[in-house]
């Protein structure tokens, strides 16, 4: 990652690429509690920055004292309270004239400043307001993590793009449910592998293995509950596999995931054919099901997920593929229903359609292990 | 994909993982007004310097473009020599009256695709310095930029293109530079040993110290890949000799002497540099190799920086990231899988290196075949890396 590029040319001409940083950018942290009357609030804010604005360092020797602090005490309560508020409803909250201490940080010391927001607990969104040295330095944050009074935590990040940060008191984290609810049905369906292994599993879930080959099912209950026996394997597999990767108990390498997805389609489309897996068809659809999770999870890296709701986020991610799969299955089971008595449906839809999708599935492991483009797609 | 819905949709919401390190802050109140809380690191804006002056006119004429620029320049290689990510942050806030204007001034773009590389955002960067162009079509500074990214992410071609009317330029030290370019990028694909002779004989004896730090660390990476450690570290070590401060060199450097069994020399090495984050990590996987328990404590100070950095929503620095847990956390798989990540975004024979040492440790040598197969089609000579790659094939 560090990378030189040529820059100034009658400099020396090595430039560090940009992550050098041995101090990373300037944050400032507000830690908010909930309190008697309101919220309590605990700002740690870079000695090193405030300098730069303020200049704490009076005598000029390079080292700042907490007794030249306390001397700008005024000067530097003064600056920070200037830029940042609370409010309930839009109704300012009274903020209390902070106590001054420090902190000792990976980066160096903090100032801190704790004090009280007055305004009770209740109404229907807190909106805070930060505009701390986003004139001065443009990749300035402020991280913000706060208690509400229901004991929900949150992490908001100011930023000179979005300094406001609203959070709502009563409401439900049904926004983020929603929107990883669609990412999750938007991941089945642009994901043809996981489409396609579905299809091979529904599509024999309505007969049942013989020693002759695939036989229908007798009784539409007992098909049909072989059906939503198969899709229940599967749901719960990779719900399982798919959690635990996007907590971050498990990672994969992305390839290996890759390759074991074009197995599991390749491997059941054999077996369509040709039954050999032992034990009941759901328990290798369980299998291969944790198999499908892991590749669920490779897009949602576990760091990128949001903190809160945490379990609001994977549930809808997790029920946006289920919605998805029923779909899918919805669309899919009728026709096989209704032409499962039919001997063309064993003797030459299944064999031939899941030869083919045996041969696409053997395509894409070749170039996933390989890394080979032998045909377009994924 | 998730990452990018959370930053469209919910832009201000992020991991929570560093709520607890943050709700551990620990305050107290000093004992004495004469304790000293912070020392202060030099800088740009407390020495008595022009930026002062600088500052003081650009707060009273606002939008005056050529203070601007040069107070943003001034941030920007303050910020390089001290390894300071600060300073883009300042620099940028200076040029924010043109950043996102339709068409920003011409000085704009050329510091904002400093910054933006900086940032890692190499298209962004690639956009700006084709604005520059545009406008300037021979600018050496803006088509060194741009051949250094487009290697960077392996697009060889385009990036000799870039440089080569560098390498006829008039100027001697100009010259130089777009000669170092072109050999950095022939030596990756097939002609290593001509690009090193090439830009040997370019050198000369009588090129200044300063014009040598990028000709000498590009001689010590060709001559590193085709296995000649000795030659390599001495213009590794002549590199650092005229440019000391210089954390890319050092970390050639480093590196070779942790390969060589030499971790003791690193400290030493790395004691005179700014305390950059690849320094750190250098100095750590050192400090381990050697035994010495001082290496767990830079360890977490570089975690919390990766969890920080993630925290404000910043793009990853995936190969420091992939090393850190492969070299220091001990976690092949979770390495193995930012270096994948890693090698989608940037192809260097060190991301490869990376990449292929994560799947022989994490014991998924498949994952090393792209490694391969790009060895194959670029003819790239590396005699580490080909040993490598034969190691994860073999296991």
């Amino acid at each position: 990652m560090n990378r030189r590029i040529a820059g100034l040319l009658l400099l020396a001409l090595m430039l560090q690429g940009g992550n050098a940083g041995a101090h990373r950018p300037s944050d400032s942290y507000l830690v908010i509690q909930p309190a008697d009357n309101g919220y309590s609030v605990v700002w740690s804010i870079a000695i090193r920055d405030l300098e730069d604005v303020l200049g704490l360092d009076m005598d000029g020797d390079g080292a700042v004292t907490w007794g030249e602090i306390l001397g700008r005490r005024e000067a530097i309560t003064g600056y920070a309270m200037s830029r940042f508020s609370i409010a309930i409803d839009r109704a300012p909250c009274a903020l209390a004239r902070p106590d001054v201490l420090v902190d000792k940080r990976a980066d160096g010391a903090y100032v801190v400043l704790g004090f009280a927001a007055a305004c009770g607990r209740a109404g229907e969104a807190l909106t805070l307001a930060y505009g701390l040295f986003f004139d001065q330095d443009a990749e300035h944050r402020g991280l913000l993590a706060l208690t509400r009074a229901d004991g929900a935590r949150m992490a908001a990040v100011f930023s000179p793009s979005a300094p406001v940060v609203t959070i709502p008191l009563n409401a439900e984290p049904g926004m983020r449910f929603a929107s990883f609810f669609r990412e999750g049905l938007h991941h089945l369906f642009t994901g043809y592998d996981h489409l396609l292994f579905l299809a091979l599993v529904l599509l024999p879930s309505v007969l049942g293995r013989t020693t002759e080959g695939w036989k229908p099912t007798a009784g539409f209950w007992r098909a049909f509950g072989g059906s939503a026996g198969i899709l229940s394997a599967f749901t719960v597999a990779h719900a399982l596999t798919l959690t635990s990767a996007a907590l971050g108990v498990v990672m994969l390498s992305s390839r290996l995931v890759e390759c074991a997805i074009a197995l599991t389609i390749l491997v059941t489309a054999i077996d369509n054919v040709r039954p050999f897996l032992p034990g009941r068809r759901w328990q290798a659809t369980f299998a291969f099901g944790l198999v499908h999770g892991f590749g669920f999870a490779a897009t949602l890296q576990p760091l990128d997920l949001p903190g809160p709701g945490l379990a609001m986020a994977l549930l809808g991610f997790n029920l946006g593929i289920e919605a998805g799969q029923l779909l899918m299955a919805s669309l899919l089971l009728p026709v096989v229903f209704a032409i499962r008595e039919r001997p063309v449906f064993p003797r030459r839809i299944l064999p031939i359609g899941s030869a083919m999708a045996g041969l696409l599935a053997a395509i894409w492991f070749a170039e996933r292990a390989f890394d080979v483009r032998l045909i377009g797609g994924r | 994909m998730i990452g990018r819905l959370a930053r469209a949709s919910l832009p201000a919401f992020v991991g929570a993982a560093w709520f607890l390190g943050l709700a551990s802050a620990n305050p107290y109140v000093p004992a004495s007004p004469d304790d000293v809380v912070e020392r202060l690191q030099p800088s740009p804006l407390r020495a008595r310097t022009g930026v002062t002056a600088l500052r003081a006119r650009l707060a009273s004429v606002p939008g005056d473009l050529e203070t601007a620029t040069s107070l943003a320049r001034i941030y920007l290689d303050a910020g390089r020599r001290q390894a300071d990510e600060r300073y883009l942050g300042r620099a940028k806030a200076v040029l924010l009256p043109w950043w996102d204007a339709p068409s920003p001034p011409v000085a704009v773009l050329a510091l904002s695709a400093r910054i933006r590389e900086a940032q890692h955002d190499f298209d962004g960067a690639l956009g700006d310095l084709g604005s520059v162009l545009a406008a300037r079509p021979g600018d050496p500074n803006a088509l060194l930029a741009r051949a250094n990214l487009l290697e960077l992410t392996g697009r060889y071609d385009e990036a000799e293109a870039s440089c080569a009317p560098v390498a006829r330029d008039a100027r001697d030290a100009t010259r130089l530079v777009g000669t170092a370019c072109l050999a950095s990028i022939n030596s990756l694909r097939g002609s290593a040993e001509g690009s090193y002779r090439l830009l040997q004989s370019a050198i000369g004896a009588s090129a200044p110290p300063a014009d040598q730090v990028f000709p000498q660390t590009v001689l010590g990476e060709i001559a590193l890949r085709l296995g000649q450690n000795g030659t390599a570290e001495a213009h590794f070590r002549r590199a650092r000799g005229a440019d000391p401060a210089n954390v890319y060199a050092t970390g050639l450097l480093a590196d070779l002497l942790l390969t060589e069994g030499r971790a003791g020399e690193v400290p030493a090495l790395v004691a005179l540099s700014p305390p950059a984050d690849p320094l750190v990590m250098r100095l750590a996987i050192a400090l381990r190799t050697e035994g010495d328990q001082g290496w767990r404590a830079l360890a977490e100070r570089l975690a919390e920086r990766f969890e920080a950095a993630r925290a404000r929503g910043d793009r990853p620095h995936l190969q420091s990231e992939a090393r850190f847990w492969l070299d220091l956390a001990d976690n092949p798989a979770k390495a193995l899988a930012l270096a994948e990540e890693n090698w989608r975004v940037q192809r260097t024979p060190v991301d490869a290196r990376l990449l292929v040492r994560a799947a022989i440790a994490a014991d998924v040598p498949a994952a090393a075949t792209p490694v391969a197969n790009w060895m194959r089609s670029t003819g790239l000579e590396d005699k580490p890396l080909a040993q490598l790659v034969d190691r994860a094939r073999a296991s």
